[in-house]
């Protein structure tokens, strides 16, 4: 009841707000006037923050897996430890969902009530660093950590000079496969286990998946462009064929070379032949994994360490077939030798509050949840740091940190990157059903991709 | 003399005005003021942050922008077969039980309206289920009719016709029981009359039964044109407007470029086409049909 | 196919003017066809059959062909892992944001439906057929000014963000503008003579008089606000404050596709509104066919 009397009272004044906007003749006036009170109070928060103790706000993602813990109640628990030996900080967590919560972390961006720090991958992360609302962290590494770091993983974190993600750890995406279904096929040698670095070519691939499409009721591999998911997945696989997806600097999509319209040519013909799953333009990568994950698949385009758990625990739990047996394999390359891995880099940014003791605290903070072997362990992914050493004793886990070394440029850090992805599945739909020739799909992709990437 | 006049006129209307009040308020601030702010918004270029005047900039896009064409194109094409097809088929079902026993109607007007009711994630989730290619168990049941698998909502083909019979499941219950009440409202004398002239079925359908609920229809179709042209929700759970856009809609869209692409003024733009269709519409089957309805 | 469906349109009181013979080829073509609408309706009933039987199978059965048509094996777990979701909490979330848009939309239409049939004041037929042109616009076209409106109050993934734009819509205004005229102006006159000041005439005697009305309204505000997807969509954003549809929309994303746990996640988003439907469709049908009625 009382909370139904703070909705009328809310109600009334929002509504009297509203009228009084709207007698002021609204429009863009309107908006600066509420920008300037959002301006008031941030700088009051400034004040009150002097005296008390700083207090700072982190967002996570449900990245850190605790089984038996439901999500936001690990870092709870760090945030506790944290604050034992920092007592001149609080810090508050918040456990935000992986659809809805990048476009919580926008609002709160556009309506100035950002949070300290998100726990995320480069992908949105550089797009805050892009609006100018990160600030640098450039300074948190010392010579000795960029050397401890690779190249190709601080890459990841910095735009114009500027790093704007403090990385943790890294988790290679590869391709999975289910041993099992092979041996009943009788054609285990397909796979590139024994091979050196397993490297493999697209035609021992093609083999492979024209051996488990004879077997009855289960589906070679299943291809998804459904939605956004998964999208660098793909994109890599067509990458593999020794295509780019951008041009060094970023400004160009170029995936539609000879090498990405074969690529893209080789799917649609694939996917023609019935070597990948029917309904691709539909499939999710979720309804992938899900697939693999119950047997019905031999390999799973979409696969990381994390996965991996999830895997044991279902069948553990008698959800997935107990005889089930996974491998991960990088994905076939044109040559076989050369290859392009997609990974995620995660990290912490630090939004830009005007505040510098917030800012020092959520560094602070920061310095400990990356620089402690166990809390990185518990992403479920490789430390980006190499003096952390192998975290894993599992054969199959230590294969897949190896392919850390071997990620490629996914275009993360680009202009727009968010609209970028949102038109990459449509253009291999139009190829997929034939609406569009495999070149004329890159080509169209390729120009409204380098248009978006021009917006300001 | 003349403002005690005044006073007393305006205490005769003031409780008039203070029983509207309450409602005012909140018709103002979001629905009427909202509608303004969206003519104006779609003059702006706005992502959130920064508000630029673009002037007509955003509505010569979405004129050239091919995927908002088609999109367009394909949010009348589900318009074009859903209000036909439901007026038709829930006419039809509503004639053969209109003069049933009560729990025949009840029946039917529960069995077409539960999908409208029961929520629209949850129509459109199973739907996702049974229209799966590889386990769903439509393919399953033509199968057994020795039809091939089809790729329902993959196939550029399919993938709208898949929507719109989900459309449809969802737009004719109500129909249903307009139409019901309304055919129970005819005097069997007016039947009777015809039925002693020895007028034939078809005849009595077309010169009696048709005039009198010709209200209704137009009342149906106006209201299945609206609610089609708002398709959003059975789009953005089933195939985010795949196959390369073939099943995007104007809303869908519009969500996207608002909420994806933070392009506020853009969408806003989306959403005032859509309007300007909508009531032209509107106002063109009112005219229309309204002709020779009797009152 | 014609011919028959033609001969529907007897009632069944027409006089018994046939011959025994016509009349039980009638009886049987009747029989026919309500047959047909009967299996057509079950079609309608299928998906909620498939749903509530799904939401005991686990993803192997899910996802097998053929198809299981009763799970052999139901389970539990779905269930279980329902609670932990937290879909409980959601749906809770769920309950009051209807009750209160619903609550909020029957205070305010009740009175501004009596001010605008039975008050005489300056402007009432302009503001009624305001409302009335607002009800055709398409509502998604103020959805993006009311998101950033809502931005701008700090009102954003709250409930009361998504309460307030519902209360504005005007469908119950119009609604109960068109039941409240149909009472007798005598009656209101009656109470004025007795001494009734404004408010116990509108208490007294209008509200319980327009009670039906209201039933009708509530009905279709609870299933409007329980089953607004879009607007929850891109309002809510945080896992304890989502709507039951909104959750288990996101299942599909975040639990990968357990189509036995987002089924048992569907039955639970359906129930109440199936279950308020069946018990009180008789208010449904008098509103729905009491909105078709113009002014």
């Amino acid at each position: 009841m009382k909370a139904f009397f703070k909705t009328i009272a809310a109600l009334t004044l929002s509504a009297v707000m509203a009228v009084s906007v709207l007698s002021g003749c609204g429009g863009p006036q309107g908006g600066e006037q509420s920008q300037s009170k959002d301006d008031k109070s941030a700088s009051t928060q400034q004040e009150v923050g002097l005296k008390e103790k700083t207090k700072i706000t982190f967002w996570f993602y449900p990245r850190y897996n605790v089984s038996g813990k439901e999500n936001g109640v690990y870092e709870k628990e760090l945030a506790a430890d944290f604050m034992k030996s920092n007592e001149d900080a609080t810090v508050e967590v918040e456990s935000i969902p992986w659809n809805g919560g990048p476009e919580k972390v926008n609002i709160a961006i556009s309506s100035n009530a950002m949070p300290d720090s998100v726990f995320d991958f480069p992908g949105r992360i550089i797009g805050y660093g892009q609006k100018g609302v990160l600030k640098d962290l450039s300074k948190m590494l010392t010579e000795e950590d960029k050397k401890d770091i690779p190249e190709n993983i601080l890459s990841h974190c910095i735009d114009n000079g500027k790093m704007y993600m403090y990385p943790t750890a890294v988790s290679p995406i590869a391709i999975a496969v289910n041993k099992k279904i092979f041996k009943d096929a009788g054609a285990l040698d397909l796979l590139p286990l024994d091979k050196p670095d397993r490297a493999w070519s697209i035609s021992d691939f093609e083999k492979a998946l024209e051996a488990v499409k004879k077997l009855k009721g289960i589906q070679p591999v299943v291809l998804f462009a459904g939605n956004e998911q998964g999208d660098a997945s793909i994109r890599m696989l067509v990458q593999n064929f020794g295509a780019d997806f951008v041009s060094e600097d970023h400004t160009k999509v170029v995936i539609n070379s000879d090498a990405g319209v074969a690529g893209v040519q080789w799917l649609v013909d694939s996917y023609k032949k019935g070597l990948f799953a029917p309904g691709a333009e539909s499939a999710t990568a979720p309804d992938a994994q899900d697939l693999f994950q119950q047997g019905k698949a031999a390999f799973c385009l979409l696969y990381g360490a994390a996965n991996k758990n999830i895997l044991k625990a279902m069948i553990d739990e008698g959800k997935a077939p107990a005889d089930f047996e996974l491998a991960y394999l990088p994905q076939p390359t044109a040559d076989g030798v050369s290859q392009k891995v997609e990974a995620q880099v995660f990290g912490y940014c630090v939004f830009d509050n005007k505040d510098d003791s917030r800012a020092a605290a959520s560094q602070k903070f920061i310095d400990y949840l990356c620089n402690n072997k166990d809390i990185v362990k518990t992403i479920g992914a490789y430390p980006v740091r190499q003096s952390m050493g192998d975290l894993y004793d599992d054969p199959e886990l230590k294969f897949l940190g190896t392919l850390s070394g071997k990620v490629a440029d996914t275009g993360y850090t680009m202009n727009n990157y968010a609209k970028v992805r949102s038109l990459w599945f449509p253009a291999l739909q139009a190829a997929l059903t034939g609406d569009k020739t495999a070149k004329a799909a890159l080509d169209d992709f390729a120009a409204k991709a380098t248009a978006a990437i021009a917006e300001k | 003399m003349q403002s005690q006049n005044g006073m007393l006129k305006f205490k005769k209307v003031l409780p008039g005005y203070l029983f509207l009040l309450p409602a005012m308020l909140f018709f103002l601030a979001f629905v009427l003021y909202p509608i303004f702010d969206a003519v104006i918004l779609s003059m702006y270029k706005y992502n959130g942050v920064t508000k630029t005047f673009t002037g007509i900039s955003n509505y010569v896009t979405l004129i050239k922008d091919d995927v908002f064409r088609r999109s367009l194109s394909n949010t009348v094409l589900m318009v074009l077969i859903n209000v036909p097809v439901t007026l038709v088929v829930s006419l039809i079902i509503s004639l053969i039980v209109f003069n049933k026993n009560e729990f025949i109607r009840s029946f039917t007007r529960a069995a077409f309206y539960l999908p409208a009711v029961s929520s629209i994630v949850t129509i459109s989730i199973v739907w996702k289920w049974i229209y799966n290619p590889m386990f769903g168990i439509l393919n399953y049941i033509v199968g057994i009719f020795g039809i091939e698998p089809v790729n329902w909502l993959g196939d550029k083909n399919f993938a709208l016709l898949s929507l719109s019979a989900v459309l449809f499941t969802l737009s004719v219950g109500q129909p249903i029981i307009l139409y019901i009440a309304a055919l129970g409202n005819i005097p069997s004398t007016y039947i009777e009359a015809a039925d002693i002239d020895g007028a034939s079925a078809w005849v009595r359908i077309t010169r009696i039964i048709w005039p009198l609920i010709k209200p209704t229809s137009l009342y149906i179709i106006v209201i299945t044109t609206i609610n089609s042209f708002q398709t959003f929700a059975i789009v953005q759970l089933l195939t985010s407007g795949g196959p390369s856009y073939r099943t995007s809609t104007i809303v869908f869209q519009l969500y996207q470029s608002a909420f994806w692409n933070d392009e506020y003024g853009l969408a806003s733009a989306m959403g005032m086409i859509l309007s300007l269709i909508v009531v032209i519409i509107s106002v063109v089957q009112y005219k229309f049909l309204s002709n020779d309805v009797e009152y | 196919m014609k011919g028959n469906s033609v001969n529907i349109a007897f009632r069944n009181n027409i006089p018994a003017r046939n011959n025994i013979s016509a009349n039980s080829k009638k009886i049987f073509i009747d029989s026919v066809l309500v047959g047909v609408v009967l299996l057509f309706a079950l079609m309608f009933l299928f998906p909620f059959y498939w749903m509530v039987t799904g939401a005991f199978k686990i993803q192997m059965v899910a996802i097998s062909i053929p198809p299981e048509w009763f799970p052999k094996a139901p389970t539990l777990d779905n269930i279980k892992l329902l609670a932990k979701v937290p879909s409980g909490r959601w749906f809770l979330n769920s309950l009051f944001i209807s009750g209160a848009t619903t609550l909020l939309v029957c205070i305010t239409s009740a009175m501004a439906g009596y001010s605008l049939s039975k008050k005489e004041f300056p402007g009432r037929n302009i503001i009624f057929w305001m409302f009335v042109a607002v009800m055709t616009l398409p509502k998604q076209v103020i959805l993006v000014p009311l998101f950033v409106m809502m931005r701008k109050m700090q009102l954003f993934d709250s409930f009361t963000g998504l309460i307030l734009p519902a209360v504005g819509w005007p469908f119950g205004i119009f609604l109960m503008k068109q039941f409240t005229q149909t009472l007798p102006s005598e009656l209101l006159q009656a109470a004025k003579i007795d001494g009734c000041n404004e408010l116990q005439t509108f208490f007294k005697i209008v509200l319980p008089l327009v009670k039906p009305g209201i039933g009708a309204l509530a009905i279709f505000t609870f299933m409007s606000s329980w089953n607004d997807y879009f607007w929850q969509l891109i309002m809510i954003k945080s896992t304890p404050m989502k709507t039951i549809p909104l959750g288990i929309a996101g299942m599909q994303e975040e639990y990968s596709t357990n189509y036995g746990l987002i089924m048992a996640g569907s039955t639970l988003a359906s129930i109440p509104m199936i279950a308020v439907f069946l018990s009180f469709q008789k208010y449904f049908t008098r509103g729905i066919t009491m909105g078709a009625v113009k002014g």
